[in-house]
């Protein structure tokens, strides 16, 4: 068995032995075909290398050219640099002065805009606005035209404030009508038609009438300067518009009396009842006077409708009495006249000397009122003290105001009254003893 | 120059305002009417006293109602003399009560303006100030002149019935 398998191990070597002479064989052969290329290539650069040199000479030849080149040309930009910054600044220099011009030729038209939409003049020719709004608004430069047009107006506008100029233009009437009227135009102070003061409202781009005109005597002169061509007296308002405005704002008469409060009220109730008494107690008087003296006229015919009357038809029913006895009767009877005449003279009077204290009574709540708002809201404010303070003022007005006719009317009545009661105290004894004698 | 003066008081009555025009009103009936009386007083009684005095000398000194008719002779010329008086007392009273409406709406024209303009600018107060100030001065004014004149017409009166009296006394 052992010979077997050593035979077989020496066969199997002998074998292998065999292959890599082979292998040896082959690569020797492969590394002579590459030593003889290799040769081949080194041969080839060395043929190119004086190529190669000459063709480097070339480049470098070829770049000092550029670089020469270069310098001339960074020379020239250099140069061109200058000229461009030079003429920069130059340009700076003019464009900084003209965009001064348009800003404050915006500016401007801006303000002159504002002026003119709340100006009279607006209602002559309102394309003008227009004119000014484009130039305030615009973004572009004006050009030179635009730029004239727009000092044209403005003098234009200067000139007309100074004159006094009619013409037709829309006018909404106190009764919210548009119509178009004839205006008169005083500057920029006054516009009327018929005699009514006008306003310019922007909003609605029409001249519009005061809803509270000035007054009476006021809108006869401007009828009267309207019509006339000759120099005649007008009201303008020099302040364009805002005293005219605040007409409107003056409280009315009503607007005073609701500014009293309740005192106020109470006051006027009184005083018209105060008043109204008297004018009736006025009127009984003078009946009983005319009556009165129409008895003493004729003493002999006595008529009862009066007091002199029934105090004689008493001394003559009772005549051959004593003096004594005659003196009471009719001084029984002159009493009895005497109250009839006097009765409610007083409630007058009372009336008269409540008034003014109840004006006193309103003054002190208004002033209650006006501290109330001091504690309230401090001093800061006037408009909040001018409240109270108005109601204190107009129920001392209200007060004074009912007094003074009602003090007028008591003055009246009491001598009214005292020459009666005289006529039938002293007189009717007197009257009667000379008729008799 | 009498130009310059009216326009004076025009100005004047333009600050006083429409209160002023009542004090106004009032001086000048105020004024009639002590004229009036002193025009009576000194000249028109004295022809009516005379009157009176002759138509009592035809009674009889010996009638019933003496006193009576004396004193109706008295009652009735111290009445006439006295006539008009209270009204004249009345409008010296009424006077400063006048003047005191004008301070009144002067204040009230003062504190419009504050109200309206919001501000306490003094320039602006002054028309209102005026206002309240020169009617009460013309109202004082008024009724210091007129309460002068009264009293020394109530004394000559009181003295003329006194007078009268007296002469009566002698006739009768």
């Amino acid at each position: 068995m052992i010979r077997y398998i050593l035979t077989l191990t020496l066969f199997s070597t002998l074998s292998f032995s065999m292959d890599l002479t082979s292998l040896l064989q082959s690569v020797q052969n492969d590394s002579k075909k590459e030593m003889q290329a290799e040769k081949q290539r080194l041969q080839t650069f060395i043929d190119n290398k004086e190529k190669q040199k000459e063709l480097l000479n070339q480049t470098e030849e070829e770049l000092k050219k550029e670089e020469l080149r270069t310098d001339k040309l960074k020379k020239l930009i250099e140069e061109k640099e200058k000229v461009l910054t030079k003429k920069e600044e130059e340009l700076k220099i003019k464009a900084a002065n003209l965009g001064e011009i348009f800003g404050s030729v915006r500016q401007t038209s801006s303000d002159f805009l504002i002026n003119f939409q709340s100006s009279l003049t607006a209602s002559e020719d309102s394309n003008k606005e227009e004119q000014f709004l484009k130039l305030s608004n615009s973004k572009k430069l004006a050009n030179i035209q635009e730029l004239k047009e727009f000092w044209h107006s403005m003098l234009d506008e200067i000139i007309k404030s100074g004159n006094i100029a009619q013409y037709d233009a829309d006018v909404i009437l106190a009764s919210g009508e548009k119509t178009k009227e004839k205006v008169t135009r005083v500057g920029l102070f006054a516009a009327t038609s018929n005699g009514k003061y006008l306003t310019y409202s922007n909003d609605m781009k029409s001249l519009v009438e005061l809803t509270v005109q000035p007054s009476g005597s006021a809108v006869q002169l401007a009828k009267d300067f309207e019509s006339s061509n000759e120099i005649s007296n007008i009201i303008i308002d020099p302040t364009r518009g805002t005293l005219f405005e605040m007409i409107a704002n003056n409280p009315t008469i009503m607007d005073r009396i609701t500014q009293g409060g309740i005192v106020g009220y109470i006051i006027l109730i009184l005083g018209a009842l105060g008043l109204l008494f008297a004018l009736f107690k006025m009127i009984v008087l003078n009946i009983s006077s005319i009556k009165i003296k129409k008895q003493m006229k004729n003493i002999s015919e006595i008529n009862q409708d009066n007091s002199l009357g029934k105090i004689a038809h008493i001394f003559y029913k009772n005549s051959n009495d004593s003096i004594n006895d005659l003196e009471i009767k009719i001084g029984q009877a002159i009493l009895k006249e005497t109250t009839q005449i006097k009765k409610g003279q007083s409630f007058v009077k009372l009336l008269a000397a409540v008034t003014p204290l109840l004006g006193l009574l309103g003054t002190v709540t208004g002033m209650i009122a006006t501290f109330q708002a001091i504690t309230l809201f401090g001093t800061g404010d006037p408009k909040l003290m001018a409240g109270g303070i108005s109601t204190a003022l107009i129920t001392t007005v209200l007060g004074l105001v009912t007094a003074i006719p009602l003090l007028f009317a008591y003055t009246y009545i009491s001598s009214k009254s005292e020459e009666l009661v005289s006529i039938l105290e002293e007189q009717s004894i007197g009257l009667l003893a000379k008729t008799l004698k | 120059m009498i130009d310059l003066y009216i326009d004076d008081l025009f100005s004047f009555f333009d600050k006083g305002g429409l209160v002023l025009y009542f004090v106004f009103f009032l001086a000048i009936i105020l004024w009639t009417l002590l004229i009036e009386r002193y025009v009576y007083v000194s000249f028109t009684y004295k022809k009516e006293k005379k009157a009176i005095i002759k138509e009592l000398e035809d009674i009889p000194s010996q009638t019933k109602f003496k006193d009576e008719i004396k004193r109706y002779f008295l009652h009735s010329s111290s009445f006439k003399l006295k006539s008009g008086l209270d009204l004249i007392k009345t409008m010296i009273m009424v006077c400063p009560l006048i003047g005191l409406l004008g301070t009144v709406t002067g204040m009230i024209e003062v504190f419009d303006v504050m109200a309206i303009t919001g501000s306490s600018d003094v320039k602006s107060m002054a028309n209102g100030v005026s206002m309240a100030t020169i009617p009460t001065m013309a109202g004082m004014a008024v009724a210091l002149s007129g309460i002068l004149f009264e009293k020394k017409l109530e004394l000559s009166i009181r003295y003329k019935i006194q007078k009268f009296e007296l002469e009566l006394s002698k006739v009768i």
